[in-house]
This record gives C-alpha cells, structure tokens and sequence, in this order.
C-alpha cells in the first residue's frame, strides 16, 4: 500500500471504538435455547411427549367403551380382534381405552409429585439457605438423616398408614422425594448469596430486584428445572414399582404401572398385554429423560462456547 | 551463542461456534541456549497460545496451528508426530502453569508425581527415581523433603506448590522452561521467592526460560530479552534495557506506566491503558492498538505497520517510528496538537 | 479421622432408630388389626393370640418391648406363616437376597464404569453413543418390564436359561442382569462425565507436559480422578438395588427377602413387615455409613478437609 504524508496526521485514541462488541452478544435464554435447539434427539422426544399427551386427552374418548367397561365374552383377545387395537385383558376391558387413562394418571401423578416436590424443595432449601447459620445447620442435618432412610421403604409404609389410591401415591412420592430437591435448592442459595458477582451488581447500584430477576435466578434455575424434569420421569417410576408391588392405584382405575405390572403376570400366555403398557412407558421415560438431558446442557452456562 | 528456539510466522487460531478468532497473528522470536526472555502482554494477548503451541499443547479441534515453522535443538516441532512429540515434552521441554492449585493432580502424591515424569525420560529404575525427587524437592528449596515426597499437593502450600511443579519440571533437565504466569496466584511475598528460585536454577542448570507474565515488574530480574505482545502480534522486543529505559511502542509504554516503580523519584501518577484489547474474532484491519493509542494517526487505523529497527536487538512495529511521523509524538506531548 | 468415623456412627445409630420407630408407629397407625383376616378363629382364641403377640398391651410398652427384642434380635412370629419367626424369614431369605444383590453391584459397577470411560474416551463417536443409549434405556424401562422381557425371550422364546427359581448359575444370570442394568446405565453415564469433567482439569494439562502417552494420562489420572465422585452415588444405589430385589426376586420366583416382603404387604403381615422394614433400613444405613467411610479414605482431599472442620 502507498502510504503517504498525509496520512501521518494526529487522530488520537477512541475509546469507544476499543470497546465495540464484534462478537454476537447473547442473553442466557438466547444462548441457552440455540444449544436446545440443535438438540435434535431432545426436539424428537419434545414430539413423541406431545403426541402421548394429546392421546392421553382424546384416546379414551375415541371408543363408546369406558376404562372400565367388562365384556366377558372378549376376555384376553388379541390386538385387533373385535375392534379392540391394542386387545382386551382378562375382564374383557379394552387395553386402547385404559392404557390412555393409564396415560392420564401416571402423567398426572408424574407431574404433581414433582410439582409438590418441587414446591416443598423451594420452600424448605430456599429458607434454609436463605436464612444461613443455625437455622441453616439444624434443616440441613434433618435433611440428612432422612436422607439415608430408604425411599421406597418410607413410600411403602406411607401407603399402607394412608391406603392405597391416587392422591395418597402422590403425597407419598412428593414427600419421600423433596428431600434432593431442597438440597439442591439450598445449595443454589447459599452459592448464589455469597457469589461475587452478586456484590459486583450490587456496587454498581443495582437495586434488589434486578439483581434477582438477572442475576440471581437465571443462574440458580438450570440445575432446578434439570432436577424437576427428571423428578417427572422418577414419579411414575415410583408408581410402577408400586402398582408391582400391589400398592399402585386401586382398581378399576389403571395406571401404565399398573397395566404393565398386571401384564407381566400374563406375559407367556398373552404378550400384548404388558407389549403396549410397557412401550408407551419406556417412551414417556425416554423422552422425559433426552428432554432432561438436553436442558441440562443448554441451561448450564459452563458449556457455553 | 547457538540458537535453542526459533519461532517464524506463527499463526493459531481457535474454531468456535461465532467463527474463527485469530489468536496468535504471525509471531517471530528466537531464544539462544541457556537465556531467559519474557513475554509480556495482556490476557488474552495470546502470550500463552504462542507457549503452548511450541509445546504442542494446544486442544484441536477447536485449536489449530495455521501457519508458521517452530525449531527446536534443530527439530522441526510441527513436524513431529504425537510420540516423538511425547519425548520431547517433560524432557527437553518443561512448562510450570499458573494455578499451582489446580496444576497439580490431587490425588497423588508430590513425590509420585515428580518420579513419574523422571521414570517417562530419565529411564530410571523407581529407586533411582526416588532419590532424584528427593535431590530435586531439596533443590528447590522445600524443607524436610523426605516427609514432603509422601505428601499429596492440599498439603503444601501455595508456594510450596509452585516448588513442587518447578522441581517436576526441571526433573528431567530440560533445555527450555516455559513458565506461564508462575506468580500470578502467589502472594506477593512469595512471587519474589519463586523467582528468585527460578533465577538460581537457570544458572545452575543452564535451562533457557520462556516467562509468561502481565506483570512487567517480575520480568526484569528474571529475562534478559523482553517481547510485548498486543493482540496476537510481537508489537516490540528487545533488551530489558531497551524495554525499560527506551520503549518505543506506546503499547510498551502504557505498561510500563501502569507498573508501581520503587525506583521514581519524580512523583508519576500510575496511569492505565484505557479501553480494551480487540476481539480477535474480528482483528482491526490497521495497528490492533489505534483505537487505545495516544499518538494514533490517520494511517495507524488502516495499515498494520512494519517492524522497524532502533537498534540490533531492539524493534518495534509502530508509524510513529517512521520517518514521516517525526515530530508527531513530541508535539502531542507537548500538548501542541 | 476416627472422629470421622465416629461422627457418621452416631448418624447411623440415629437414623436406624428413626426407622425403626417409625415403622413400628406406622405399622400401628394403619387400620385394621393383624388378626382381622382370621374369621375361623372364635373370640376367645383370637383374645389369646393377641395376648401372646401382645396386642393387648398399651402402645408405648408394646414399643419398648419391641426395641427391646429388636437389640436382642427377636422380631417375633410371622402372623401368615405360622411356626416361623421373622428371625428365621430373614436368616433364610437374606443370605440370596444378598447375593444377588452383591452380583448385581459388581456386575453393574464393573460394566458401568467400563462403558462410562470407553464413551468418554471416544467422546461423539460409535462407544459414546452406545453408552448414551444403554444409559438411556436403562433408566427409561421398569425394572420389571425388564425382567419380564428377558424372561421371555431367553427363558420361554430361546430356551436358552432356566425361566425362575434360584438354584445354579445359569439361574442367576438373567436376574442378575436384570438387576444391575439401571445401575450400569447410572454409572455410565455418570463416569463418562466425570471424565469428561476431569480431562478439563489444569493436572491433565500438566500431565501432557511431562510427555506422558494418552494411556498414562487416561490411567494414572483422568480415571482415578474421575471415579472419586462415582464412588459417592454407590451409597444411594445400594438402596436402589435392594428396592430392585423386591422386584427382581417376585418375577424370578426367587426365595429371598424381597419376595417376602412384597408378600408380607400384600397380606398385611405386620410384624413381618416392621421386622423385614427395619432389617432393610438397618442395612441400607450401615452401607451407607460404609461407603462415607470409605469414601473418606480413598480422597485425601475429603480425609483432610474432614479432620480439619
């Protein structure tokens, strides 16, 4: 290049120009729904949920036949035989109608235990951790010992003082489970309080609410809504286990657990009895479970690159 | 003297989702046998690319050396496959990192740490190894070393540490020692120690030293030569001398008046650099340094400048060196402009 | 450190007498009476049977007897299997229970941890996402889904290994598996990301330094680094397993503890219930205990840090 006098001319510094962003800036949410976004597994099972949960809405009304409608002289018939697609159990019910009540209940206790849970393991991790100190020691040793109590050891005595049935499985998963959650919520806390960047927000004059609306929530919420997705996919594992064991929602009333575990007892003789309460299962876990996984990576602004 | 390390255009540049950020920008040093230089620049100014791509240390992907010829002991590094490259590392190559925290594994011991390195190179007997962590702990100067060698490194100190990894470093005898900002964790107290210690050692083991630092008050009773790097480019090198006492890039000289000097005895006001580095995504098109510099001109913003040379050992690439721009600086400093 | 110890002693005794109590206040909150069931037996009788499992007895003499035969070891008699203690329920279910819960722990600690750092070392490539799939499964499907599907592939399908029971090896092998397959899926994944956390780490860098190959990096290391945090989730999943035999053993037609205890619910077998309930939480406390131990010795970082608080 030709450089002449000219251009030897004083211009002086500019600061602002030093400081331009060249990079694409990006909030958490942007940032983290761009790395949820080429989660194409994620994305799928986001599909196969939405498509269990429309038919868990609509499948029991597409037939004239109720959950609980017996028809003695179809008992134990195959996939397909007498209009019944997925089959009929050993009363003569239609396996299509109660597999999607089934969905109903294990989605719906899936989803209330871990709202409960969730709720409990704000409020217990959020005043301990908030609050600090003793209050903070003495919670948090309670938590401790009750959490070397077997679950499933608790759900089971809870269930027999309180009787089987759909609300109590529910209280029974919610309280044996809220334990992980406060811990995780009280952990978030405490970090959180004493993290730098909360003081550095707070010298720089801002006033509280921003620094919990920008600073303080969308750094402690990841690891939370990672928890409760996977808490969903707990819950009704908890529910089959216990449907297994003969402490699952009371008949008539059917739960994917329960179906599958009544399956089980007929696996040789009629197969398709437990096929399809276990398939949509597994797939409901599945897809709780690559959803889970998928939020953890994008929420966790560790692995942001 | 005879050349140890010869650096020629060196190019690294990292691959991340936004695109390709330009990391190290075309560096050129060489390093004789046994002489200790420092670089010295802002994080991020690519100082530790430039040593961790001699060592071959850089993770590719995203990492990858562009362009550019590295000679090591008449090798040519970036031609060496992963297993010779292996022989070379922890043998004729050591490099001691900044958090001495974290750079040592914690759960082994000091000792087993430093024996394995002598068992990879040194081609000694586990007895043999012994006694030489043992020799090398004492010559690092960490009391009591036969307790220490069982010790895992939460045990030590700070300091202590920092020993630990100059001993594993220098283990093997290495002709080339890259520290990556030894000093930067340590408290004050201790930075002096440790360079005081690396100091001795080079005399005494004849190891040539590549300091990596941002703080130009610990380069000069360690480093001979001086290289300031500005955005993944040489801006200026030469003596400590020529650093210190003459610097010629504003860059240079913004550093130094950055630095508290025991030694002032006019009553300078430490003054920082304002603004930031470039993102290296993106490098400026003219000198990376215009937008912060005080005698910017109108040609700094569209044309990198050459090097040009003050004296032997002594260059620096900026405009106002150029014989067009005499009189410019002067004449800001004067306040004339 | 034998503070250490001695601390989560404490803990343990603690929380082993929590569920303890709680099962046996549990067990008299719930409705109904054991002898309920037992019409053929005229009042009389049924008054002397309550007397001899003193049910007769106010509810805190009726505790106090309990803990009481609990420290001595005596948990009374079965109400459904008459002539039998718990004592001797236990001594003869636990012991295949327990092994096979042992089986299930090395199967699933060995497999898990084999995958978890080949997927790791293979990082999104073929290993990495079979692993991914594995853990995916195996923590997507009931256990007893499981259970059930391979018996009836290789048991009645393929004819390849025996259907039930619990007599030779081959009969151990499908439950067994079945048992440990959530914990080789749990373990996988976490290993591999325990290694992939750990090959972040500043040592490996340093590591590289010294020249070591990519093996000694991986071995001396990434794996012994990474595997510290698994070890702490073993606690948890011994419970896991235990809860799995439950199930396991009921599929399987196996005779251990976990048959009868699924048993024992569903004929509300009180005293078997509190006396397996307790024996279970008894053990899961120990192992835990254990494990923390354990765990304080492996990591010098946590033996440490312990003594020091």
């Amino acid at each position: 290049m030709e450089i002449s006098r000219e251009d030897f001319v004083y211009i002086g510094k500019n600061i602002q120009e030093s400081q331009a962003i060249v990079r694409p800036s990006m909030t958490y949410l942007q940032d983290a729904w761009r790395r949820l976004k080429s989660n194409r597994a994620a994305f799928v099972a986001l599909i196969i949920l939405s498509i269990l949960v429309a038919m868990a809405i609509v499948g029991p009304m597409m037939y004239s036949y109720s959950y609980s409608d017996q028809d003695l002289s179809m008992v134990d018939k195959a996939p397909g035989v007498g209009g019944h697609i997925f089959g009929t159990d050993s009363l003569g019910r239609d396996l299509f109608v109660r597999i999607w009540v089934g969905a109903r209940i294990s989605l719906f206790i899936g989803i209330a235990g871990a709202v409960i849970e969730f709720l409990i393991g704000v409020i217990y991790g959020g005043i301990a951790g908030y609050i600090g100190g003793y209050a903070d020691e003495i919670m948090m040793r309670i938590v401790d010992i009750l959490y070397t109590i077997p679950n499933l050891v608790v759900v089971i005595l809870l269930i027999m003082v309180m009787g089987p049935g759909l609300h109590t499985i529910i209280i029974a998963i919610a309280l044996t489970n809220w334990l992980g959650m406060a811990r995780l919520v009280r952990g978030q806390t405490l970090q959180l309080r004493e993290q730098e960047f909360v003081l550095a927000a707070r010298t720089l004059g801002a006033d509280g609410k921003r620094i919990i609306f920008k600073h303080l929530i969308p750094n402690a919420i990841g690891p939370i809504i990672v928890r409760l997705t996977f808490a969903i996919p707990g819950a009704i594992f908890t529910e089959a286990f216990l449907s297994f064991i003969g402490l699952g929602v009371p008949a008539p009333l059917a739960s994917w657990g329960s179906l599958a575990s009544a399956g089980q007892r007929t696996l040789t003789t009629y197969p398709w009895q437990i096929f399809f309460p276990a398939l949509f299962i597994s797939l409901a876990m599945l897809s709780f479970n690559i959803i889970g996984d998928g939020l953890r990576d994008a929420l966790d602004p560790r692995l942001r690159k | 003297m005879s050349k140890l390390l010869e650096v020629k255009d060196l190019e690294v540049s990292f691959d991340t989702y936004a695109g390709e950020v330009k990391a190290v920008r075309g560096v050129s040093f060489d390093l004789n046998k046994g002489e200790a230089i420092a670089i010295v620049g802002e994080s991020g100014c690519g100082k530790s690319v430039t040593a961790q791509s001699i060592m071959r240390l850089i993770p590719s992907p995203p990492g990858r050396v562009k362009n550019g010829t590295i000679i090591f002991n008449d090798v040519d590094i970036l031609a060496l496959n992963e297993r010779q490259m292996q022989a070379v590392r922890g043998s004729d190559m050591g490099m001691i990192f900044q958090d001495p925290m974290t750079s040592l594994n914690p759960t082994m011991t000091v000792g087993r740490q430093i024996q394995e390195v002598l068992m990879k190179h040194g081609g000694v007997t586990k007895k043999q190894a012994e006694v030489r962590s043992l020799e090398m702990l004492q010559l690092v100067g960490i009391p009591n070393p036969a307790m220490r060698l069982k010790q895992y490194p939460h045990e030590y100190s700070g300091g202590m540490r920092q020993r630990a990894m100059i001993a594993m470093a220098l283990a093997c005898g290495p002709k080339l020692l890259f520290a990556d900002e030894p000093t930067t964790a340590l408290d004050v107290t201790i930075q002096a120690q440790i360079i005081d210690l690396m100091k001795e050692l080079q005399k005494k083991l004849d190891t040539a030293i590549i300091l990596i630092t941002h703080d130009l008050g610990v380069v000069a009773d360690l480093a001979e030569r001086v290289i300031v790097m500005y955005a993944g480019k040489i801006v200026e090198y030469g003596s400590v001398n020529d650093i210190y006492y003459n610097p010629k890039h504003p860059y240079t000289m913004g550093l130094l008046k950055s630095v508290p000097r025991l030694d002032s005895h006019n009553k300078e006001e430490l003054m920082p650099i304002d603004g930031t580095p470039p993102d290296l995504f993106s490098p400026p098109k003219g000198c990376a340094f215009a937008a912060r510099c005080d005698y910017a001109m109108k040609v700094c913003h569209y044309c990198d400048p050459d090097y040009f040379a003050i004296n032997s050992g002594h260059k620096a690439a900026c405009w106002l060196l150029h014989e067009y721009a005499s009189g410019v600086k002067e004449n800001v400093l004067r306040g004339v402009i | 450190m034998i503070k250490y110890i001695a601390k989560k002693l404490f803990y343990a005794i603690v929380t082993i007498w929590i569920v303890v109590s709680a099962t046996f206040f549990m067990m008299q909150a719930i409705p109904g009476d054991p002898l309920m069931n037992e019409k053929r037996v005229v009042p009389e009788i049924k008054e002397n049977l309550r007397k001899y499992y003193g049910l007769d007895k106010p509810l805190h003499e009726q505790y106090f007897i309990y803990l009481k035969n609990l420290a001595t070891g005596k948990m009374g008699m079965s109400f459904q299997y008459k002539n039998r203690t718990v004592n001797e329920i236990i001594a003869n279910g636990f012991p295949i229970s327990a092994s096979l819960g042992m089986r299930a722990m090395i199967v699933g600690i060995i497999a898990g941890l084999l995958l978890g750092v080949v997927a790791a070392l293979n990082h999104n490539r073929g290993w990495d996402r079979f692993s991914i799939f594995v853990a995916i499964i195996g923590v997507s499907i009931p256990g007893f889904v499981i259970a059930a599907l391979l018996q009836w592939v290789f048991g009645v399908k393929l004819r390849w290994l025996p259907v039930a029971q619990w007599k030779s090896f081959a009969h151990t092998i499908m439950p067994t598996f079945a048992l440990s397959l959530g914990l080789i899926a749990n373990l996988a994944r976490f290993m591999r990301s325990s290694m992939l956390d750990v090959i972040g780490q500043d040592y490996i860098k340093t590591a590289k330094a010294k020249g070591l190959s990519p093996f000694e990096i991986v071995w001396r290391h990434q794996i012994r680094n990474a595997i510290l945090p698994v070890i702490t989730i073993l606690g948890p999943w011994i419970a896991v397993i235990i809860t799995g035999t439950f199930v396991i053993e009921t599929v399987f037609a196996i005779p251990g503890l976990g048959k009868f205890y699924v048993q024992s619910i569903n004929m509300q077998d009180y005293t078997l219930i509190t006396g397996i309930t307790a024996f279970f939480g008894s053990i899961l406390v120990i192992m835990n205990m254990l494990v923390d131990i354990a765990y304080g010795i492996i990591d010098p970082r946590i033996r440490i840090s312990k003594r020091s608080s």
